[in-house]
């Protein structure tokens, strides 16, 4: 086989590799590391949307960029508390409670920017505050683990 | 006066185009991640993109040769296909995360749907391209893309510790997690290197018709150009470091960027933060567009150059809208924009050689360049980022599996 045909074989070898690591799907083992880095992933989500329900609550946000990145913090969340759900993730030896306790974290989250979309100035102060205690409990989860 | 204005307006569009939405996405991550602990990989990627800029606009001014034309004459058809190959899946890649990013950005102005926006973006690219003149195409995205210097202002609004920043300067290893470190880092030297950057740059300087005349204007659009552009990543690493890293928030989604300009300069921060990032990423799909057509047409031989017009350069125009058809569609399956802009980093990490190594060969040629041809500075240069570009090269795929992209 030529040299050239063997690099462009290796070329597409290495496209085709890419889009296997993209495409990685069903249920996952999650050991202490990976739990720890999705409680650090839930704490991110309380805490940028406890930023931007600030900068609602203050006016000094434009309609749009609130409604669009609410929308997408939303969907993230969704995405962890999914990835997350019991049929989905399966625990390490011993690691069962502390999934649990991440879920739950993860949940609460959720459903604290869920309102974060439509919310006036009052309800974003509120949930500005909601969403600073539970990125607090988030990141303490996050070190326990 | 004319030749000042010239520099001035190349200088402009430099930095307009070097800031594209990898190096938007990786600089904001590794802030956010690693504080001001990787400002000296950009320093070094900048001095990369500066060395082979300067380069390929020096072959390309005295011997009317851009870099896929040195590519194929240099390295030989087999090889030369390969780094064809490669460079056109990178180069796609890349369009594609321009154009997503595109549609992200006008969703987060105007709160319209993201497919409608997709669409929208690529019909309006289509027409800058087919109606704007080149050197419009290039000053147009470069000035607008200047907003993003907001970044800078609100870098200095959240007031970082100085001493920490100027520490970001030295270069060191990250003992806590180094393989997550090294990925970055690694990210950062493609993100700022892309090898697009390099075929746009050498095809509009042939674009411009410069000659050996025009040769101080290169290195001043170089230097200062790609220099100002580091600027540019330099305020959004610190931004990201001084504003996310403590409050624990990693960067996933474009808004999240803007979101750096918004807090410490309200509304104002927030439109010009957009208005640059869309500029910018814009500037950067049709560089990518561009790029994509000359590679191919150079290849084969085939006339090229926007500045023949659309009856003359038949199927250039026809590649860079075909190319630009093939991004809308990978973009309109839903794939992730920010994913893909990390893949295309990524694996133009891997493809940096193919593309630098024949660069060299070319400028170092005396009886191509004659007294044109690098000096000990340029060679000397040129052996070291040859070097990293390997280093670098090897062990992207490698720090990708490893650290799950970064995620640890």
């Amino acid at each position: 086989m030529p040299p050239g045909v063997r690099r462009l074989g290796a070329v597409l070898v290495f496209a085709v590799s890419l889009g296997l690591v993209g495409c990685g799907s069903g249920s996952q083992t999650l050991d202490a590391t990976a739990l720890q880095k999705q409680a650090e992933t839930v704490e991110s989500f309380a805490a940028e949307g406890a930023l931007l329900a600030g900068e609602i609550a203050d006016g000094r946000t434009t309609g749009p960029f609130a409604q669009v990145q609410a929308a997408a913090l939303t969907e993230s969340a969704q995405k962890v508390v999914d990835s997350l759900a019991p049929g989905k993730a399966k625990p390490a030896p011993g690691l069962a409670n502390k999934l649990a306790r991440v879920r739950s974290q993860a949940k609460l989250v959720l459903g604290w920017l869920r309102p974060l979309e439509h919310a006036n100035k009052v309800t974003a102060s509120r949930l500005q505050s909601r969403l600073g205690e539970q990125a607090s409990n988030a990141k303490q989860l996050a070190e326990s683990l | 006066m004319k030749r000042i204005f010239e520099v001035a307006l190349g200088i402009l569009a430099a930095i307009g185009g070097f800031v594209d939405i990898g190096d938007i996405v990786f600089n904001t991550a590794a802030g956010a991640t690693f504080g001001y602990g990787l400002l000296w990989v950009v320093v070094l990627g900048v001095g990369g993109i500066i060395t082979y800029s300067e380069m390929c606009g020096r072959v390309a001014a005295v011997s009317k040769q851009p870099v896929f034309d040195a590519v194929r004459e240099r390295l030989g058809l087999a090889t030369g296909l390969v780094a064809l190959v490669a460079a056109q899946i990178v180069n796609l890649l890349t369009l594609a995360a321009e154009v997503g990013g595109i549609a992200l950005t006008l969703q987060l102005l105007s709160g319209l749907p993201y497919r409608a926006l997709i669409l929208l973006g690529v019909l309006a690219l289509a027409v800058v391209i087919w109606v704007l003149p080149f050197g419009w195409i290039e000053r147009v995205f470069g000035y607008v893309g200047l907003c993003l210097l907001v970044f800078a202002v609100a870098a200095i609004k959240l007031h970082p510790d100085w001493g920490e920043v100027a520490k970001g300067f030295v270069p060191h290893v990250n003992t806590e997690s180094p393989l997550v470190y090294g990925y970055f880092a690694v990210g950062l030297l493609g993100a700022a290197m892309t090898p697009y950057e390099v075929y746009f740059y050498s095809s509009g300087a042939v674009e411009e018709g410069w000659t050996p005349k025009d040769l101080g204007i290169n290195k001043a659009n170089a230097i200062i150009g790609y220099g100002l552009g580091g600027f540019l990543s330099f305020a959004l690493m610190i931004t990201a470091g001084a504003l996310f890293l403590p409050l624990g928030i990693e960067p996933e989604l474009l808004g999240t960027v803007a979101l750096g300009a918004e807090v410490p300069l309200g509304q104002i921060g927030l439109i010009l933060a957009l208005v640059g990032t869309l500029f910018a990423v814009g500037g950067a799909a049709i560089d990518t567009c561009f790029s994509g057509a000359y590679n191919l047409a150079q290849f084969l031989g085939w006339e090229w150059g926007k500045y023949r017009g659309e009856a003359r350069a038949p199927r250039f125009t026809l590649t860079w809208l075909v190319l630009l058809a093939l991004g809308f569609c990978i973009v309109m399956t839903g794939i992730d924009p920010i994913l893909l802009t990390e893949y295309s980093v990524i694996f133009s990490v891997v493809a940096l050689p193919f593309t630098y190594i024949p660069i060299l060969l070319v400028a170092n040629d005396k009886s191509h360049m004659e007294r044109y041809a690098n000096g000990r500075v340029a060679n000397t240069l040129g052996l070291f980022y040859l070097l990293v570009i390997l280093v670098v090269s090897l062990t992207a795929i490698p720090l990708m599996l490893l650290t799950n992209m970064g995620q640890g």
